[in-house]
């Protein structure tokens, strides 16, 4: 990886706009906590009404109601409760790329994430998905955990080869939430990382980072081309229709990638590593749906 | 559909070196790449292209391939033939006359540029077709005959060589007569740069015609003349047939050695002018005259020779009574200046003060013999040289092998009346009569007191030889023995001319101006081989003197000049820069395509199909 600073002073600057306009209101599926849940609870937030059934709490009744519509019922409020967010970062190879580094820029959006999530006192999973299966850092909540989730961040070694759906196994999904997987997804396993998320009862946001030099490469002559991975090798000659074969390709692995995306309900975002921060995170809260 | 030349097929080497050339380029240097996911992708992709698709992957190399085959095929000069060869025999004739010298583009003589396209003509003939060469100028000379060697046929056209001859094709046209008598299909081709006679309006004729006009100066003649103080004047025809003005300056050798150099001169276009040395102190024996700063189309002409030793004439004294044949016959003889006495009384006042080469006694004798000079006898006899031995009557004469009786071999002619000579013991015989088991001298010759005497005992009036032709040859021998100091009867021709040379000559020695000598046998009459320019020198060893003549051959002046006739309409006359002329080369319409390729080539590289 680039010896570049990750985290640097233009990019805190950007968090405290994003701070202001990104409000994480989804999968709030913890342990209680300061996030409106679906679930109704004890919140003081009203939610809904319905008539009194044998074992509510009396203390819950409605006697104003009782007085209109003479019948019992019962106010209903929304449980607060925590959201939860996993964060998944491909450090494999073939993200430690690009003149604008990939790393980087996965990097600073789950930084940039992280930010958003605990902002919102919500619960943040950071796994760093590696060639020997997941890193897990523990579960971290409240603004103070930032810090320290960026510590892990930065300090991620980004290399070899990583088996994406295999580390998601491992990560152990034991609660419903939002599950944001930040990588290149050069895998034939999206779809079966897409149905166990899915089976786990996360929404899923896949963030796909990719580099100019992948989006358009600019190559000429024949070249070896050598895979930053495995170190397999394929001679090309780069000529026009080459390129061309390979832009369709590239273009109908986004269109698959987003299909899938959509099959099983996913969001899906594709960023170029040279891209503005603030632009690549408005983006992808807009796909979040904020 | 041929092909001129078959080495460029060497160079399909080029199409494995070119394989292997795509087959090396295939290593490369390495580049990273985040992952092949998406580039295996690409390569199953093309993988499962059709084999057309395939095809369109080596497209570059193919057309490279193709490209060097059409380059290739472009070296072999492929034509097709689209007339004039189609005949089973071809009969090729070369005009190497002196004309044929003259540069035809600056660079290359008339003859080389028709020798180049013969050898064309003779690559494109279709197997199997033979070929006969004529080579023409003075003379008509077969080089080669009936002949489907392709090869050995190219051989001998580039086996011409030039010669300094006047001439052209007319002098083939007789030996091209006979061979389309015998082979009457054939075609004729001429090449020339002249007008071809109408010796060739019977045939059907190609002419590749080799003449273009060109600018010509040139020397016409070389005179001299011998002043009263022992110097030389030397006088040059210097014509300019060029289209400006001619400014040159001209150097006069002697001996080959440089004696004068003329001021600048100037000629206006197509006229001449005499170029004077005068006062020129030189005692040798040839002079020659070089133009300077003359850049023409014909070196050669620029230079004339002149032989400054006279040819010596025989002054001859003929004492005789009205003898017409004799006198007829002498004169026909170069030569010999003749003087004539009738009588014995003006033999003596002539005589006075006055020395002859040579005394002729036709019928009488002077009552006293001059001192010097050779001596010949007809029917006269003086009693001490030539004695009287019997009256002969009605007699046959026969000759005797001599030097006298040259082409009379074995020959016989009656007499009536005639008187057998004494044979001195100094003398030959080479003439003479038998008679009655007799053999009587009736002629003789030999050298008494360094003089040359003849002797014949006959009066030419009282035969029949007078009236036969063996008589002026006869005479000729006689007087060649007599009067023939010299070896030269002139000395300066035009190169081919045939030089006569004094009959009844010893053996000869000619050194020719390259320096090359050869012997000529003792019975020479003539001397013919004469193409090389500049002067010749005749030796001889008489009466263990040794004699030297000279004689110059110059450049014919016939040759020289830069206008001519046109052809006959009958001819099919192909101007030799039409190279093509009988055949359609492919070699432009190839290189064309060559060049289609390689744009198309660049276009594919760019477009990376």
């Amino acid at each position: 990886m680039t010896e570049e600073k990750i985290f640097d002073e233009v990019f805190y600057k950007k968090l405290n706009i994003l701070r202001a306009k990104a409000r994480l209101n989804r999968a709030a599926a913890g342990q209680s906590g300061a996030r409106k849940s679906r679930a109704k609870g004890s919140s003081v937030e009203f939610s809904d009404f319905r008539e009194y059934m044998l074992g509510d709490d009396i203390r819950r009744i409605d006697w104003n109601a009782y007085g209109r519509f003479d019948r019992l019922f019962v106010k209903l409020f929304n449980e607060e409760k925590e959201g939860v967010f996993r964060i998944y970062v491909d450090s494999s190879a073939s993200m430690d790329f690009g003149e604008k580094s990939k790393a980087a820029c996965a990097l600073r959006i789950a930084g940039a994430l992280s930010y958003c999530v605990l902002e919102n006192a919500d619960r943040l999973m950071l796994n760093v998905i590696t060639e020997n299966g997941v890193t897990k850092f523990k579960s971290v909540t409240g603004r103070n955990a930032f810090a320290r989730s960026l510590e892990h961040l930065e300090n991620v070694k980004f290399g070899g080869k990583a088996d994406t759906l295999d580390a998601i196994k491992r990560s152990e999904i034991k609660s419903a939430g939002m599950s944001i997987v930040i990588s290149d997804f050069y895998t034939h396993d999206l779809e079966e990382i897409l149905r166990f998320l899915a089976f786990s009862k996360q929404e899923i946001m896949l963030i796909q980072v990719l580099s100019r030099e992948e989006a358009s490469p600019g190559l000429e002559g024949t070249l070896s081309l050598i895979d930053s991975e495995d170190g397999s090798e394929l001679k090309v000659t780069a000529t026009a229709s080459l390129m061309k074969n390979y832009k369709d390709n590239y273009n109908a692995f986004l269109a698959e990638t987003d299909r899938l995306a959509r099959k099983y309900g996913a969001r899906f975002v594709t960023v170029i590593s040279d891209e503005q921060l603030d632009e690549v995170f408005y983006r992808i809260m807009t796909k979040i749906g904020i | 559909m041929g092909f001129l030349n078959y080495w460029p097929l060497g160079l399909l080497i080029l199409i494995p070196v070119i394989i292997i050339l795509y087959l090396l380029k295939q290593k490369t240097e390495p580049h990273m790449f985040p992952s092949l996911f998406l580039w295996n992708e690409t390569y199953r992709n093309m993988h499962s292209d059709t084999p057309w698709e395939k095809l369109k992957k080596s497209l570059l190399m193919v057309m490279q391939i193709i490209t060097v085959l059409a380059l290739i095929i472009a070296l072999m000069s492929p034509f097709i033939r689209s007339r004039g060869t189609n005949s089973d025999h071809v009969i090729i004739v070369m005009d190497n006359s002196a004309s044929m010298k003259t540069l035809y583009d600056g660079k290359e003589t008339r003859l080389e540029v028709a020798k180049r396209d013969a050898v064309g003509y003779i690559e494109r003939l279709a197997a199997g077709t033979s070929v006969s060469i004529i080579e023409s100028n003075r003379n008509g000379i077969l080089v080669l005959s009936d002949s489907s060697d392709k090869s050995l046929a190219i051989r001998k056209i580039k086996a011409i060589e030039p010669t300094n001859y006047a001439g052209s094709c007319e002098a083939g046209a007789s030996m091209v007569r006979s061979m389309m008598t015998q082979w009457s299909s054939s075609q004729l081709v001429c090449y020339t740069d002249t007008a071809l006679s109408s010796e060739y309006k019977a045939f059907s004729c190609t002419v590749f015609d080799v003449y273009d006009y060109s600018e010509n100066a040139y020397i016409e003649y070389v005179g001299h003349g011998r002043n009263s103080d022992g110097t030389l004047t030397v006088l040059a025809k210097v014509t300019n047939d060029t289209g400006s003005t001619l400014d040159f300056d001209a150097n006069l050798y002697g001996d080959g050695t440089i004696i004068a150099v003329s001021d600048r001169q100037s000629i206006p276009a197509k006229e001449s002018a005499i170029l004077y040395f005068e006062n020129v102190d030189f005692t040798g024996n040839s002079v020659c005259v070089e133009l300077n700063n003359v850049n023409d189309a014909l070196p050669d002409d620029n230079r004339c020779y002149d032989i400054i030793t006279e040819i010596k004439e025989c002054e001859t004294l003929l004492l005789t009574d009205k003898n017409l044949y004799l006198e007829k016959a002498i004169g026909l003889i170069d030569g010999i200046k003749i003087t004539k006495s009738e009588d014995t009384a003006s033999f003596k006042a002539i005589t006075a003060g006055k020395k002859y080469d040579l005394y002729i006694f036709d019928g009488m004798v002077p009552d006293e013999l001059p001192e010097s000079g050779n001596l010949l006898f007809i029917n006269a006899f003086d009693g001490v040289l030539c004695e009287k031995e019997k009256a002969l009557d009605g007699s046959v004469v026969h000759t005797e092998d001599s030097k006298l009786t040259i082409y009379l071999n074995d020959y016989r002619f009656g007499v009536s009346k005639a008187t057998a000579i004494k044979q001195p013991y100094w003398a030959d015989r080479f003439l003479k009569v038998e008679k009655d088991g007799e053999t009587y001298c009736l002629g003789a010759y030999g050298t008494h007191n360094g003089s040359s005497v003849c002797m014949i005992g006959l009066d030419f009036h009282d035969t029949d030889l007078p009236l036969k032709l063996e008589f002026p040859l006869l005479i000729y021998n006689i007087m060649n023995y007599c009067a023939g100091n010299g070896i030269l009867q002139t000395n300066v021709i035009n190169a081919g001319n045939t030089l006569r040379i004094n009959p009844g000559q010893e053996e000869l020695t000619v050194k020719r101006p390259g320096g090359d000598t050869s012997v000529l046998s003792v019975l020479t009459a003539s001397y013919s081989d004469t193409g090389e320019l500049g002067v010749y020198r005749l030796s001889r060893t008489r009466e263990n003197i040794n004699e030297q003549e000279y004689f110059a051959v110059n450049f014919p002046k016939s040759e020289s000049t830069t206008l001519r006739s046109e052809n006959s309409d009958t001819h099919d006359v192909v101007n030799v820069n039409a190279r093509a002329a009988g055949t359609l080369s492919l070699r432009n319409i190839i290189i064309i395509v060559i060049l289609v390729l390689l744009a198309a080539e660049w276009l594919v590289y760019l477009r990376g199909l």
